[in-house]
């Protein structure tokens, strides 16, 4: 047996080694040194550290920064919300309704990653710009009488942006787990006498439920950070907590508060990731209601399926 | 039991597996953190330790003991439109060293950036009268030695004798202007003559801001406390708040922020906008573009005006350091001065360029009467408490939706 085979230390080092190191050097180091100097402070533009909690007291003081983290987490729920409403039907087209090329149409959906992130930010600014295509498009048929300054800059337009740029991340989990979804399931409901509603209800959801919160997450967490729509398409007001963290270090040199922003930003996502596991923990302590628990035959009834299918 | 065994060894071994990778993780972590170091006021500035309270810097001795030639390339940190090929060609083909410019987008970006340790990334950077002593006190720059500068006592001297504090000469002055007041005459048929008039009530969602502390100085304006101006950059905190409930009335107007020449060009070139605060550099390529855009002569400019030019890298070597020095010789020539001036349309600083310059640029740039284009406005300086600066402008960009 070789040497490896023997040793189980060896083969975790070996399997999670190169992995580890990265995560430690390009995930932990960086948060610990960001947990650090939002501890420290400036003086003379030179970090010192004193482990002072200045920086979050100036951060929770000041509705500058906390109007800021609620403008940006409410945001962050409309883009996902509206990403994953429109990624949810498009993902079930391509799954069940498109026969040949699903590849095609996916490849379609995906294809606006391939451009560079400014670049789609930039083009939406132009397609809505007061000299844009849309404006050109609606005073050349006559809907317009003059071009409109309400498409762009503005808090609509941000979100609009930020829905484009999220749907590919909310499409591509949203469309891998309903890939899985085996339509013998759904045929199978079809014949019972389920009606489509309640085959996507009760059959497709539940198996399709990680991949939306998946999905949600990736365009919650996208909308959330994001500095560049707001700065290239937003009004002042557009301003989000990624444009005030990034303003410590470009005009302030303040960057023992930026990074204190930057700490608050992680554990509001950190809070928005647990929250559904902490409501279903409430859910259940509140309902006793246990998923690995099968029905108390006392109250099933034998009938009910045959009961249905012929009120159906 | 079989089953029993093979649960209870697959067990183990996600757990062997789980504390394993988590060892793993904080091994790698323990050892990045005693590889960098921590705690100390120089970890991240790269500066000296101790008193940074007026920047220290090294003395005024420079030798010019290196080979310009065996520099090879001279990084130059600077602003969109002061590096063309016009001024850097003829440098480049008498004394064989690349100029490599790479562009800022705000002054507070540089000396983050050098104060980072990009110090060893660029030899020279270019520097405004109001970031000298910033830089000072983040040690990032050291003197420059001013008789190693042939023209320097021909110079204006209201453009270089801000860069000098202490008795040290830490930036020469290449060039000065006056930022101004930008304006569509499509959306005003009438000049403005004051700040004020971005609150004319005609311009609603017509204006564009500059995403810098200069907006406090229009609101200085504004409120008339430009009269004093040695006071402009040592505002109380009540005059702060005057200057941001001010500058909120604005509301309305105020369609967006810019932050970099090309944003405001584009605003501009797509009617999106009516009135700025700006950039010659943007007003000259507005021109050129045939947009309909103008400056404003205003009487009350306030603290508007600036001057810049290159300031030494603490960390420039020896041979980059006698190349930097002959590039700022060639840099305030009149030659120099005038290819500068023909791309960036700022104001030389050396009189005898005003005779390589055309009528038209002696105009545009104030050449012609520099004392006049200078007017009433006032020199940008680093404010006393540059974090309450910082705050109010933010609370200004923030409130003004």
């Amino acid at each position: 047996m070789s040497v490896i085979r023997r040793h189980r230390w060896l083969q975790a080092l070996l399997l999670f080694g190169p992995a580890a190191i990265w995560a430690a050097a390009f995930i932990v180091f960086p948060m610990v040194e960001a947990v650090k100097m939002s501890l420290s402070q400036i003086q003379y533009y030179h970090l010192v550290h004193d482990w002072t909690l200045k920086n979050f007291d100036t951060f929770f003081s000041n509705p500058l920064y906390t109007d800021a983290l609620v403008r940006s987490a409410v945001r962050g729920l409309i883009v996902a919300a509206a990403a994953v409403a429109i990624s949810l039907p498009l993902a079930h087209f391509i799954s069940f309704r498109v026969k040949k090329h699903q590849f095609v149409w996916f490849a379609g959906v995906v294809v606006a990653l391939w451009l560079g992130y400014l670049l789609r930010i930039v083009g939406w600014r132009i397609l809505l710009g007061n000299d844009g295509v849309l404006n050109g498009l609606l005073t050349s048929v006559g809907i317009l009488s003059h071009p409109t300054k309400v498409l762009v800059f503005n808090p609509f337009a941000v979100i609009l942006v930020q829905v484009h740029l999220a749907m590919s991340f909310a499409f591509i989990p949203i469309f891998v787990v309903m890939q899985r979804v085996p339509h013998r399931l759904m045929q199978a409901a079809s014949d019972l006498g389920a009606r489509r509603w309640r085959q996507i209800l009760e059959v497709e959801a539940p198996l399709i439920a990680p991949g939306v919160a998946v999905g949600f997450t990736f365009a919650f967490v996208l909308s959330f950070g994001d500095y560049f729509a707001p700065q290239l398409v937003g009004d002042p007001g557009s301003v989000g907590i990624a444009n005030l963290a990034s303003s410590q270090f470009e005009h302030g040199l303040a960057w023992p508060l930026g990074a204190a922003i930057g700490v608050v930003m992680i554990v509001t996502v950190l809070a928005v990731l647990m929250l559904p596991s902490i409501l279903m923990w409430a859910y259940r302590k509140i309902t006793g209601f246990r998923a690995d628990r099968g029905a108390d035959p006392s109250q099933v009834n034998p009938g009910a399926l045959h009961e249905e299918v012929s009120a159906a | 039991m079989k089953s029993d065994k093979r649960g209870t060894s697959t067990g183990w071994r996600r757990r062997a597996l789980r504390l394993s990778l988590l060892g793993l993780v904080a091994a790698a972590t323990a050892a990045l953190l005693a590889a960098c170091g921590g705690g100390g006021s120089s970890s991240s500035s790269g500066g000296s330790t101790g008193s940074a309270s007026e920047g220290g810097g090294e003395a005024a001795n420079v030798s010019l003991e290196g080979d310009p030639k065996a520099c090879g390339t001279l990084n130059l940190y600077t602003w969109e439109g002061e590096a063309p090929e016009e001024l850097l060609q003829p440098f480049e083909k008498k004394y064989g060293v690349k100029v490599k410019p790479s562009y800022m987008t705000s002054s507070a970006e540089a000396i983050a950036k050098l104060a980072a340790g990009a110090t060893s990334q660029y030899d020279m950077v270019i520097a405004a009268a109001e970031i000298i002593l910033p830089m000072r006190q983040a040690e990032v720059i050291k003197p420059i030695d001013p008789s190693l500068i042939k023209e320097y006592d021909k110079l204006f001297s209201f453009a270089t004798e801000p860069m000098e504090e202490d008795g040290e000469l830490w930036a020469l002055a290449s060039d000065w202007g006056v930022n101004p007041f930008l304006y569509s005459t499509e959306v005003m048929k009438q000049e403005p003559t004051s700040w004020a008039d971005l609150w004319n009530p005609e311009l609603k969602g017509q204006v564009s801001l500059w995403e810098d502390i200069s907006l406090i100085w229009v609101g200085a304006s504004a409120l008339g406390m430009d009269e004093n101006p040695e006071e402009l950059f040592n505002l109380s905190q009540e005059q702060l708040d005057e200057i941001r409930d001010k500058m909120l009335e604005l509301k309305g107007n105020v369609r967006t922020m810019w932050s970099s020449a090309g944003d405001l060009i584009q605003l501009y070139a797509n009617k999106e906008i009516g009135a700025s605060m700006g950039w010659t550099y943007v007003l000259n390529e507005l021109k050129a573009k045939g947009a309909p855009v103008k400056e404003a002569h205003i009487e009350d400019m306030g603290a508007q005006a600036w001057t810049e030019g290159p300031a030494l890298s603490k960390d420039i070597s020896p041979d980059c350091e006698a190349a930097a020095y002959e590039f700022m010789n060639y840099l305030v020539s009149p030659e120099g001065q005038a290819a500068l001036s023909a791309s960036s349309g700022y104001t030389p600083v050396n009189p005898a360029t005003k005779a390589l310059m055309s009528k038209e640029e002696q105009e545009n740039t104030g050449m012609n009467d520099p004392k006049k284009f200078l007017g009433s406005a006032i020199v940008k300086k680093a404010p006393a408490d540059p974090e309450a600066y910082n705050q109010t402008m933010q609370e200004i960009i923030a409130g003004l939706s």
